[in-house]
């Protein structure tokens, strides 16, 4: 009982969380032009007033159904293949997390290290790590991991920064790829 | 007075340019299909080589380009529910559900011969009503523009999810997140944080990446391919016989594709609205017409309405750059930078002096349409095999190409965390029952939003019943409310 009570708390947290945002940045948005000429606010006021509205709305409704029992039950959900409650799996929680950190830590790599190395290690570590978390059957072998990582790592730069010619972070891979397409250019 | 010798003439003479006709469209195809970029930016790219092209030549390559990139966003939209392009995010509703069940063949066959044969049906048109189509494109103004956009942000709001109040919360939101940065008139800064890279707005890539790429791999965690495991014997047994089927579809749906068609001809020669704002209502359309439908499971008409609509809007957007010099989207800019460029003349002279170059464009489109349907129906067998992929591999390549998409049109690293922001947002929001359509689609068209707004407002002298007044926005603000209350009312008057 306690534990549907704990996860009807978390559905209904989760569900106004929007809507709080929402108020949030609207709030933000009409505080930041503030003293600012009529033309530059009233739209935003305008849009501003109807999230407002909506998220009062929706944070009402999501109570009232609490308070009717149906918290479990949220409108919209069915099709996102996730629990009614709107809480995942633990374990798939914890991947979640990991790969938002691992992504970070790896466009902040890119800079220093150049596309081609991160990029490489980065692929091979989600394969890796959700190799170690998710377990067989489904794994994926380390040679495969490997042989993947580096193509994929080759492939994406030679499309984004040789073909599309963008400017991307680069280390000495980089700059030998450019230098050896200068040399084939010529 | 339309010169029908010109026109034919320019027929035979298309079947000359069709190689920069097969190079464009696989060109676009390739840009379309990448997250991020686009036929405009990718055109910058080559722009040194279109430069040294005669002027017919240029233009069928760019127009062949268009048309593909149009139709390539399609492809990771239905795969992996990552559009290429904001034309495409409608697709994705419908197509990653068919491509869920094993069907991803077959919705890519749909997608491609509703985009070919709008395509050909609106290029036909224009073809032969460029001059009718040009006064059209001139009773669209700021009043209009601005209420199509509400109304298509509005009516998202209603189809995308099953919570009516959540999609419009969403919406809203998403059309004051667009809203971010620099007015239009004053260039006030308003709610960017401190950051100088929103001072040009919220960057909409990075929002469409994030919504869809990044929270889409996060929600992939939970299953080992994309496709549902039952179907993954039937995507490896797939033939020919599932792109027939998705020809046969297509043409037993006529009626969606010609409604999806002439959508997009409309959107499309309306300036500042485009492939995005057509598809919502070629989606919107089909669910009123077929209520019953499963819409948002898997329904082909979600996929077929939607594609047609985004292609055909391409021969709308020629007709106000070539009669009017107005270009009616972004890609259209670059032609007629290039136009210029080449020494053509623009605006209305530009039809008196170079009707046979401007024929011969459009003749040509039939070309393009044709390869994309080719490429598609005998390529569809082997790209949907993507939705076996394991997941272990997808989720970060999908990550790191959709980081690629966020960076590609400034180069800031911010819009890369920008995205990582909005696909952690994107992946609460899906897991609490909020559409993220409605939203970026709001953020897309914010900007374009207010401005219609603020000049329509300059034009009304301050009074909001400006956007009221005439018959057009009129029409379209009843359409609007029958779409949310039409099913009541009507009950009502029966209960009655």
């Amino acid at each position: 009982m306690s534990s549907e009570n704990e996860s009807g708390k978390r559905a209904l947290s989760g569900e106004c969380l929007i809507p709080i945002i929402g108020v949030v940045y609207s709030a933000y948005y009409v505080f930041s032009a503030r003293g600012m000429a009529w033309e530059a606010r009233s739209y935003s006021l305008f849009i501003a007033l109807v999230v407002l509205f909506l998220s009062v709305v929706v944070v009402t409704k999501s109570v009232w159904r609490r308070k009717k029992g149906d918290a479990d039950k949220m409108d919209g959900c069915e099709e996102s293949g996730v629990k009614q409650t709107g809480v995942i799996a633990g374990r798939n929680t914890i991947l979640a997390v990991l790969i938002i950190i691992a992504t970070i830590v790896y466009v902040m790599l890119m800079v220093h290290v150049g596309v081609i190395l991160s990029t490489l290690g980065y692929v091979f570590l989600m394969i890796a790590v959700q190799n170690v978390i998710k377990g067989t059957p489904g794994s994926i072998s380390l040679l495969r991991a490997i042989v993947y990582s580096v193509l994929f790592a080759l492939v994406l730069y030679a499309v984004f920064g040789l073909i599309l010619e963008m400017e991307l972070p680069g280390w000495f891979l980089e700059h030998l790829f450019a230098g050896l397409k200068r040399g084939v250019m010529k | 007075m339309i010169d029908f010798s010109v026109i034919g003439n320019a027929f035979l003479v298309s079947f000359q340019y069709v190689g920069y006709n097969i190079i464009g469209v696989i060109f676009g195809l390739f840009l379309g299909a990448l997250p991020g970029f686009s036929s405009s930016n990718g055109l910058v790219v080559v722009l040194p080589i279109i430069l040294s092209m005669e002027p017919t030549s240029a233009l069928v390559f760019m127009a062949a380009t268009y048309v593909g990139a149009e139709m390539g966003g399609s492809y990771p939209a239905i795969l992996v529910n990552v559009p290429g392009g904001p034309g495409a995010v409608v697709t994705g509703l419908d197509g990653y559900e068919m491509a869920k069940k094993g069907m991803a063949q077959q919705a890519i066959a749909i997608s491609a011969t509703a985009s070919a044969l709008g395509g050909c049906l609106t290029t036909v048109l224009v073809l032969f009503t460029m001059p009718f189509l040009a006064k059209v494109a001139l009773k669209f103004g700021t009043i209009q523009c601005f209420v199509i956009i509400i109304f298509g942000v509005a009516v998202l709001g209603k189809l995308g999810g099953k919570d009516l109040t959540k999609g419009l919360l969403v919406g809203a939101l998403g059309l004051l997140l667009g809203a971010t940065g620099s007015d239009p008139i004053y260039s006030s800064k308003r709610a960017t944080f401190g950051f100088i890279q929103l001072y040009d707005g919220m960057p909409p890539i990075a929002a469409l990446v994030g919504f869809f790429g990044i929270s889409e791999c996060l929600m992939m965690l939970e299953h080992e391919t994309i496709v549902d495991a039952g179907a993954i014997g039937k995507v490896l047994r797939e033939g020919l016989k599932a792109s027939w089927e998705g020809v046969r579809i297509t043409v037993k749906c006529w009626a969606t594709l010609i409604r999806g068609s002439i959508i997009g001809l409309i959107i499309g020669i309306i300036p500042g609205t485009g492939g995005a704002v057509s598809a919502i209502l070629s989606y919107q359309q089909e669910v009123q017409a077929n209520p019953g439908l499963k819409w948002g499971k898997g329904e082909p008409r979600g996929v077929l309405g939607p594609e047609a609509a985004n292609n055909a809007v391409v021969a709308g957007a020629i007709v106000p750059t070539f009669t009017l010099g107005i270009p009616g989207s972004g890609t259209m800019v670059v032609i007629l930078v290039v136009m210029e460029s080449l020494g053509l003349l623009i605006g209305p002279q530009f039809m008196e002096k170079n009707a046979g170059i401007a024929y011969t464009v459009i003749a040509s489109m039939l070309f393009g349409n044709l390869i994309i349907f080719l490429t598609a129906f005998f390529g569809a067998k082997y790209i949907s095999k993507l939705t076996i992929v394991p997941t272990r591999i997808m989720i970060p390549s999908i990550i790191v190409l959709s980081l690629f998409g966020a960076f590609a049109p400034r180069s800031y690293v911010f819009d890369i965390y920008v995205a990582l922001i909005f696909g952690i947002l994107g992946y609460i929001m899906k897991n609490y029952g909020y559409p993220i359509t409605p939203l970026i689609l709001g953020i897309v068209l914010g900007p374009y939003a207010e401005e219609f707004f603020l000049r329509g407002m300059r034009l009304g002298s301050g009074n909001i019943l400006i956007f009221f007044k005439d018959p057009v926005s009129l029409a379209l603000w009843v359409i609007l409310i029958l779409t949310f209350a039409g099913s009541k009312i009507y009950r009502g008057i029966r209960g009655k």
